[in-house]
């Protein structure tokens, strides 16, 4: 009797224990999966973000796309552009804090490498007694481009999306919208593979970006030929934001289609007109005429002061 | 030795040990049951007068209004969804009223997408409803309209008709000139002696 | 030679009797054919060391082919550099083709003739070459044609082609359809020469003889192009400052600079005549027909050309220094007080001022003194150019941030260097080699002022 209850005592013990055991890590599972959904693949590199509330919280860099050109469609698509929409930008200017992710996700995507920027972030100070402030400048697709005007071969030309491309299969390099642009958002290829990250474009997973050229993706550059910010043309047809909207930990650009008037930073969703006019949005350089299609608001209550930049970028060349 | 007691009674801590292993499997499933069983549906509906344009939201599940609950207001957009208003709570009926804008604009046939969605709501969790409503204003520019018309900027088979007039007008008379100079020089062959020589 | 009544017309007489007449003619045909005969030691010299400049800019293009843009000073900002200002300055000296031959033609100012040869040679090489280094500055060369199979007609430099390729087939004829008799003459009396060269005057004189019929058919078609060429020759350097003023830039973004362009033409390309005179005078002995008068008459033409491009000058930089609006007044502090000053007044002043005040005294009109002068224009005016093109570039709206050092400042690479000299040896080399081959003064044109008659062509020696 004795023995059996010592055998009943331990197998109690062991069935407790198993049971508690295989309870316990079926709870925490499925409690896990019922909460938190699927797991994602995470990089383990944690990247700052502000949310739209002034909060700053860190994300893993995952959650921040990096996405890859590619384009399959034809010439005509390419010079008409995508129908119905009308692209524009508005960029806050009293979130830039320069931190320059604008300007290196426009780069990763377009395998470009510094000093080559298309996107250009700069210090502005209007005159010495002015506050300075940091502003992106991309190319601002104008409605009424002096760039298209002079093209002598219709290499860059004006879409019904709003949309001012260039088609580096046309293009003869003689300059002539690089001089005509008071904004100098254009950039030359003076060599072979300027200013291309070579090593990335080839291990570039879609074989498509490098090797079918298209002008909505601008890549790969050819030696002799004008490039510029594209407003990502090939993103849109997939519905996916413009690399430097994503990109800005601040949420500083919203990208969208003026038709819809609305614009949105990847977080915070507006509408265009109100937002303009409730933030007094302006265009550089306005009485230019050359109707800008990207819109600045003005660097009023910042959330947070103007800093300078701590380091000096593209010093070199290569 | 017969190992098989024939009363199998367990004992007390065992109960207990069973009975919470049976509550905590019951909570789990419990907690899978609400996401699947609790389920709730959001009716729209949309009503327009001259100056205002309400869009009503009626929340149930299993036919019975849920109420105070929040419910979110969209427009769907090529890239997101814009909030219209904040979240409203459904009232006893149920019912959450949000007023669209009179001026937003639609697609081409004035029509946009509104999403109604219950956010990460404790009991019911995500739930979203969408709705075609012909609520669009028209856009006021034709763009195609614009590009397709002839301009500086536009491309070459669009160049103004004042610029291609005058540059063929210019160009035909003074290479019509060169071209009868030209022709003058042959004429000085003809008239040549020496060579009919 | 007697002192010729400058604005006598072909209708005047010469007091030499026939016999001397006949004298004067064959006497200015052995000058003038001289130089096809022989050709001096400094004569091969010089065309050799153009020809060596000429293939070291060849090759300087060969490693702009090969390894991009890039081995030239150019950079983002600086997009435009010593191409373009060259391009500019050699449309703006074959400007003078036009003001020789024709302006003071269709004025009546006699003493143009022996001169005409001499502006239009000059004017079809500048013009050659502008084509030329327009394509060296070119991204892409192999993709010129596309400017006639997808030509923009709205593009000013679809302008500038049209308008630069017309005047050239325009200014060839106009050099060309004078040259008639000239070509007939070494045809028949060059009888030495190869096989080839002889085969040459045979094809390029059309048969000709002479005779009434011939000549009328020449004399007008020549003032057909003498009324073609003067819109043309003003036109293709409008069209040019278009380049720049159609742009937004501070700087360029003037109503002035199609006139300005056109007065500055006028003047360098005067210089360069006088120049070109000088050196034919003294190399082929052609004191005779390029005298004193001569020299002064053009330095003459020179002041007034100065003291017009003085006034541009006064409009293009004083009326925006009083406003020193923003974006121009970096730029103008630059070109007045700043890096870019030594170069400006240097040009203002040695190359406008001083010959616009200079050449008012007889002294200076004299040959030496007047090409030293000359000398002084030309130079001003291709640095005039270079401070027209590159200095605003450099100062755009927006601030330059973030580039490297060498894209904010801009100094000539040796290829660019290199293809430049190679470009201006080419003008000289084609002139030279030009007047190798086909008298240099033009006969007919000269003895026609003379009041002496133009006798049928010899068809013996």
């Amino acid at each position: 009797m004795i023995e059996e209850n010592e055998n009943t005592d331990r197998r109690k013990f062991l069935k407790f224990g198993l049971l508690a055991g295989g309870v316990t890590l079926a709870t925490g599972l499925g409690l896990k999966s019922g909460i938190l959904g699927k797991d994602s693949e995470s990089t383990g590199k944690k990247v700052k973000l502000l949310t739209a509330d002034g909060q700053l919280v860190e994300v893993d860099s995952s959650h921040i796309k990096h996405h890859i050109a590619e384009s399959k469609i034809t010439a005509l698509q390419a010079r008409e552009g995508i129908e119905g929409k009308k692209f524009v930008m508005v960029i806050d200017l009293a979130r830039c804090a320069n931190a320059r992710k604008c300007v290196e996700g426009c780069q990763t995507m377009h395998h470009k490498q510094p000093p080559v920027e298309w996107i250009k972030v700069k210090k502005m100070q209007d005159a010495v007694s002015l506050a300075p402030y940091w502003m992106p400048q991309p190319c601002y697709h104008c409605d009424n481009p002096p760039c298209t005007k002079v093209c002598p071969v219709d290499a860059t030309f004006k879409r019904k999306d709003g949309i001012v491309l260039i088609d580096n299969e046309r293009c003869i390099g003689c300059r002539f919208c690089m001089a005509a642009c008071p904004y100098n958002a254009r950039s030359f290829n003076w060599g072979e593979n300027w200013g291309t990250a070579i090593d990335t474009a080839k291990t570039d997973k879609t074989d498509a970006c490098c090797s079918t050229y298209s002008p909505e993706t601008s890549t790969p550059g050819k030696m002799g030929t004008v490039e510029k910010c594209d407003f990502c043309p090939d993103m849109a047809r997939k519905g996916e934001l413009p690399d430097c909207v994503t990109a800005c930990p601040n949420g500083t650009i919203y990208f969208g289609d003026a038709n819809e008037d609305i614009v949105t930073n990847g977080d915070e969703t507006v509408r265009l007109s109100e937002l303009i006019k409730k933030r007094s949005g302006y265009r550089y350089l306005e009485e230019l005429g050359t109707e800008p299609r990207v819109y600045y608001l003005p660097p009023v209550n910042r959330q947070f002061p103007f800093e300078e930049d701590t380091e000096i970028h593209n010093t070199s060349e290569s | 030795m017969n190992h098989c007691r024939k009363n199998y009674s367990p004992s007390i801590p065992m109960k207990v040990v069973a009975f919470l292993i049976f509550l905590v499997l019951q909570l789990q499933s419990a907690g899978l049951r609400a996401q699947e069983e609790k389920q709730a549906d959001i009716k729209l509906t949309f009503a327009q007068t001259d100056s205002t344009r309400t869009c009503k939201a009626t929340v149930t599940s299993n036919n019975i209004s849920v109420k105070e609950i929040e419910v979110h207001f969209y427009v769907q957009s090529m890239y997101a969804l814009l909030p219209i208003g904040d979240a409203v709570a459904t009232d006893s009926a149920g019912e959450a009223l949000a007023e669209f804008p009179m001026d937003l604009p639609g697609d081409k046939n004035d029509n946009y997408v509104a999403v109604v969605k219950i956010e990460e709501d404790d009991t019911y969790g995500t739930v979203e409803s969408k709705g075609n409503v012909k609520w669009g204003v028209s856009v006021k520019e034709n763009e195609n309209e614009v590009w397709g018309s002839r301009s500086l900027s536009a491309s070459r088979e669009k160049a103004p008709m004042y610029l291609i007039v005058v540059s063929n007008l210019i160009i035909g008379v003074i290479w019509g000139t060169i071209f009868y100079v030209i022709f003058q020089i042959f004429r000085i062959k003809k008239e040549s002696r020496l060579l009919k020589k | 030679m007697n002192d010729t009544n400058i604005h006598a017309g072909a209708e005047h007489q010469s007091s030499l009797s026939a016999l001397e007449q006949q004298e004067y003619r064959q006497e200015m045909r052995n000058v003038v054919l001289h130089p096809l005969r022989h050709t001096g030691t400094l004569a091969r010299v010089w065309i050799a060391i153009l020809a060596i400049i000429f293939l070291f800019g060849c090759y300087a293009y060969y490693i702009q082919l090969r390894d991009g843009l890039k081995v030239t000073a150019l950079r983002d900002y600086a997009s435009w550099g010593l191409y373009i200002s060259n391009f500019v300055f050699f449309v703006a000296i074959s400007l003078v083709g036009a003001l020789i031959s024709s302006i003071l033609r269709l004025t009546n100012f006699e003493w143009h003739r022996p001169l005409t040869r001499i502006a239009e040679i000059i004017a079809v090489a500048g013009i050659v070459f502008a084509g030329l280094i327009i394509v060296v500055d070119m991204g892409r060369p192999e993709r010129v044609l596309f400017l006639f199979t997808h030509g923009r007609i709205q593009s000013p430099i679809m302008w500038d082609v049209i308008v630069v390729s017309t005047y050239l087939v325009t200014s060839v004829l106009f050099l060309y359809i004078p040259l008639l008799p000239a070509i007939a003459l070494c045809r028949d009396v060059l009888t030495e020469k190869p096989k080839w060269q002889r085969w040459m005057y045979k094809f390029l004189a059309m048969g000709w003889d002479g005779n009434e019929k011939q000549w009328q058919i020449m004399k007008k078609s020549t003032a057909i192009l003498s009324v073609l060429v003067i819109p043309l020759a003003i036109s293709i350097h409008t069209v040019t400052a278009w380049l720049f003023a159609t742009t937004l830039r501070p700087g360029w973004d003037s109503t002035n600079f199609g006139p300005y362009f056109v007065a500055g033409a006028f003047q360098a390309g005067t210089a360069c005549v006088i120049i070109a005179m000088f050196i034919f005078r003294k190399a082929y002995s052609f004191e005779k027909y390029i005298t004193e008068l001569h020299f002064n008459q053009m330095g003459k033409l020179l002041v007034l050309l100065c003291v017009v491009y003085a006034y541009f000058n006064v409009n293009e930089y004083l009326i925006p220094a009083y406003k020193m609006r923003g974006p121009e007044a970096k730029l103008l502090n630059d070109l007045f007080t700043g890096p870019m000053s030594p170069i400006y007044w240097s040009v203002q002043i040695f190359g406008m001022a001083i010959p616009a005040f200079v050449l008012l005294f007889k002294r200076a009109r004299r040959p030496i003194p007047l090409t030293i002068i000359a000398l002084f224009v030309v130079v001003g005016a291709w640095f005039k150019r270079y401070l027209i093109v590159t200095p605003i570039l450099l100062h755009p709206y927006l601030p330059i941030q973030n580039v490297p050092a060498n894209w904010a400042t801009y100094f000539p690479s040796w290829v660019e260097m290199a293809i430049v000299a190679a470009s201006l040896s080419g003008v000289l080399l084609i002139i030279t080699i030009f007047s190798k081959f086909f008298p240099m003064i033009s006969i007919w044109e000269t003895l026609e002022g003379e009041g002496i008659d133009l006798e049928k062509m010899d068809k013996k020696k």
